[in-house]
């Protein structure tokens, strides 16, 4: 009754900003499950634009997308913003034989200290951001003195004393080690069950809603356990 | 076939996802109080068992044997709250106290309403509700809000409204208790001090030592609380905010610690402000009661310039009086507004009128408890899309005076 003669209008307040930064191996051994990502990458914006699967409406207002790409250099493919109207992800393609994930890791973390000052900035609020890196092998070259550094700073910022971004890393097939992907992610990595992009981006988007519904004080679990599309590494399977 | 030590783990994370996870909010001091509210995690060492099992009884009985209310005050009550003994069921177990609204027309599902309140008073009324958010609708938790209101007599009130931590265990029980502690706690200020045979409000200076005694016995009214417990439980177990304020025929006196935002409408009918939330430098970051803010500290405890705890005194009669919980902020209150000439947000801090002068006028249309509950319901539930989209548990405390003319 009082809800239809309400004439009362919401303040026209801006949503917290949630970044999530898409760090993506394009080098040329991804080749083969290339169109699968392709096609769980877009189906991954439908699903924040359309609000499918669960997505909460205001997430649209409130995920910023920034998708990099990978091999012998670092590409960014998309800035940090929100997905405008029918957005369809530029395709990701292979191109070299190197892997530079040390260097797209760092372009990574430089863009979400970039972004975060845009936000401090314009006094906008803002979630922790999120780095999810995705590779199906080791750097290369490797550079043993490089990753251990690396190690060192990335284990700092995702400690509970900075807490200055998230990091998961999504290692793509069975023959990649988990040994070098923990060590560039402060150990959150997992391996892709074959080809389980859709699901991947299912949860990613779930977890986007998560992080931006959460509560002050709320630890927010983003740990995928043993999931439809991923497991630990570790994990002990009996044929 | 996954080995066990894998399905415990998937168990594990199953509960976790749930929310029960314990907040990892230790704030040990000043510094680390602007850190630890954290955000977001992708730890995933398992907890104890018996941080999921674990039982703990606050009830307000617990209240009435603590140190803090020796001597009950002698104020009258006429508080209708109609949830107003804290549950003392473990809050894994916590059912909602109202029985969920199913839409009757389309059969939508309507979130619970875990408290609300209802007041008539000498001249004007008093209207509460605390509404479960969509995301705990989803994840079937309840809501961790609570609210309180209460004539004191002599046309003096106590308002209060406490939001829960988002996964502390028992936050349900923490926002009950801090609202049941502040009206204990007001009162006994109030009488052992005569406040309302004094003709003049205090000063700022003089409201912040006893707001912060007041806090600070809250405070260790969970420590001694836990310390009796002895099974495990922390006081972050029952991380939640607290904001309230005394409307007297003088003027209001208003303090608090968290977010949340409380103002007032002035007898021109200009809404005002009557705190500025504590936040973090990320958007989901505060402070709460149970939090080590009492540590002597140079120079104090500010969170982005604000104090803790934060008070008002405003010599200013109200015509109405609005608290809410951040839930209910992106629709009612001005928070993020964008400065065109700056290209910058601003938090404007005020209650929106075009939200809240709407809202009243409502409310004054309707003419009975039932029918004004029920439009206070639907309004802060689906009344505007954003608070449709709204995920987060809502409370709004509305006292209305019936010189309120808008």
């Amino acid at each position: 009754m009082g809800k239809e003669r309400f004439r009362g209008e919401s303040a026209p307040n801006l949503e917290p900003k949630c970044l999530c930064v898409l760090v993506m191996d394009v080098s040329g051994s991804m080749e083969p499950c290339m169109a699968e990502l392709n096609t769980a990458l877009k189906s991954f914006f439908k699903d924040i634009e359309e609000c499918r699967g669960g997505v909460p409406e205001n997430t649209i207002d409130q995920l910023e997308i920034c998708v990099m790409a990978f091999d012998e250099e670092v590409k960014v493919l998309r800035n940090p913003c929100l997905l405008e109207d029918g957005e369809v992800p530029k395709t990701l393609k292979c191109r070299g034989s190197v892997t530079c994930s040390v260097d797209a890791l760092k372009a990574a973390i430089q863009m979400v200290q970039d972004r975060k000052e845009f936000y401090k900035d314009t006094n906008q609020p803002y979630y922790r951001p999120w780095i999810v890196f995705m590779t199906d092998g080791e750097p290369y070259p490797y550079n043993e003195a490089e990753i251990a550094a690396f190690e060192k700073q990335v284990a700092y910022d995702t400690s509970d004393k900075a807490k200055k971004y998230m990091i998961m890393g999504i290692g793509v097939g069975d023959d990649i080690s988990d040994k070098t992907l923990k060590r560039l992610t402060a150990g959150h990595a997992r391996n892709l069950r074959g080809t389980s992009f859709g699901s991947f981006f299912k949860w990613l988007s779930a977890s986007v809603s998560t992080i931006t519904s959460s509560k002050p004080g709320q630890k927010v679990n983003l740990n995928p356990g043993n999931s439809e599309w991923g497991k630990p590494f570790d994990e002990e399977v009996e044929l | 076939m996954i080995k066990l030590k894998s399905y415990i783990h998937s168990i594990y994370n199953k509960i976790r996802h749930r929310g029960e996870h314990p907040s990892v909010l230790a704030s040990k001091d000043c510094k680390q109080m602007q850190e630890d509210t954290s955000t977001g995690s992708v730890a995933d060492s398992p907890t104890q068992s018996s941080d999921i099992v674990n039982e703990v009884e606050l009830s307000a009985k617990d209240i009435e044997q603590t140190d803090v209310n020796n001597e009950p005050a002698e104020i009258s009550k006429e508080s209708t709250n109609e949830t107003e003994n804290l549950n003392n069921q473990p809050q894994e177990e916590e059912k909602p106290e109202f029985p969920e609204i199913a839409d009757s027309h389309n059969g939508v599902r309507k979130p619970a309403i875990s408290c609300c309140s209802y007041s008539e008073i000498t001249n004007g009324y008093a209207i509460g509700i605390s509404i479960q958010g969509r995301s705990h609708m989803d994840d079937d938790t309840p809501c961790q809000d609570y609210h309180l209101f209460e004539s004191l007599g002599d046309e003096w009130y106590l308002t209060v409204v406490s939001d829960g931590a988002g996964s502390a265990r028992f936050s349900g029980r923490g926002s009950k208790a801090n609202c049941n502690l502040v009206s204990t706690l007001v009162k006994q200020l109030i009488v052992e001090d005569n406040w309302k045979e004094k003709t003049v409000l205090p000063t700022e200076l003089e409201w912040y030592i006893e707001a912060r005694a007041i806090f600070e016995k809250m405070k260790l009214f969970y420590r001694a609380k836990v310390e009796e417990f002895n099974d495990g439980s922390t006081e972050d177990d029952f991380y939640a905010t607290a904001l309230f304020t005394i409307i007297t025929p003088m003027g209001m006196l208003s303090a608090h610690i968290g977010d949340g935002r409380m103002g007032y409408s002035s007898q021109s009918g200009e809404w005002k402000s009557l705190m500025k939330p504590h936040k973090g430098e990320e958007a989901n970051q505060t402070i709460f009661v149970q939090n080590n803010w009492t540590n002597p500290r140079v120079p104090s405890l500010k969170l982005r310039g604000v104090s803790v705890p934060e008070v008002r005194v405003v010599h200013e009669v109200p015509t109405a009086v609005v608290l809410m919980s951040d839930g209910c902020e992106q629709s009612a209150w001005e928070c993020t507004i964008l400065d065109r000439e700056t290209n910058r947000y601003v938090d404007v801090n005020l209650p929106h009128p075009g939200f809240m002068n709407p809202l009243i006028e409502n409310l004054n249309l309707d003419e009975s408890e039932e029918e004004r509950k029920e439009d206070f319901f639907d309004i802060l539930d689906s009344g505007t899309k954003s608070c449709e989209k709204e995920r987060d548990d809502k409370t709004m405390l509305l006292v209305v005076f019936k010189q309120n003319e808008l």
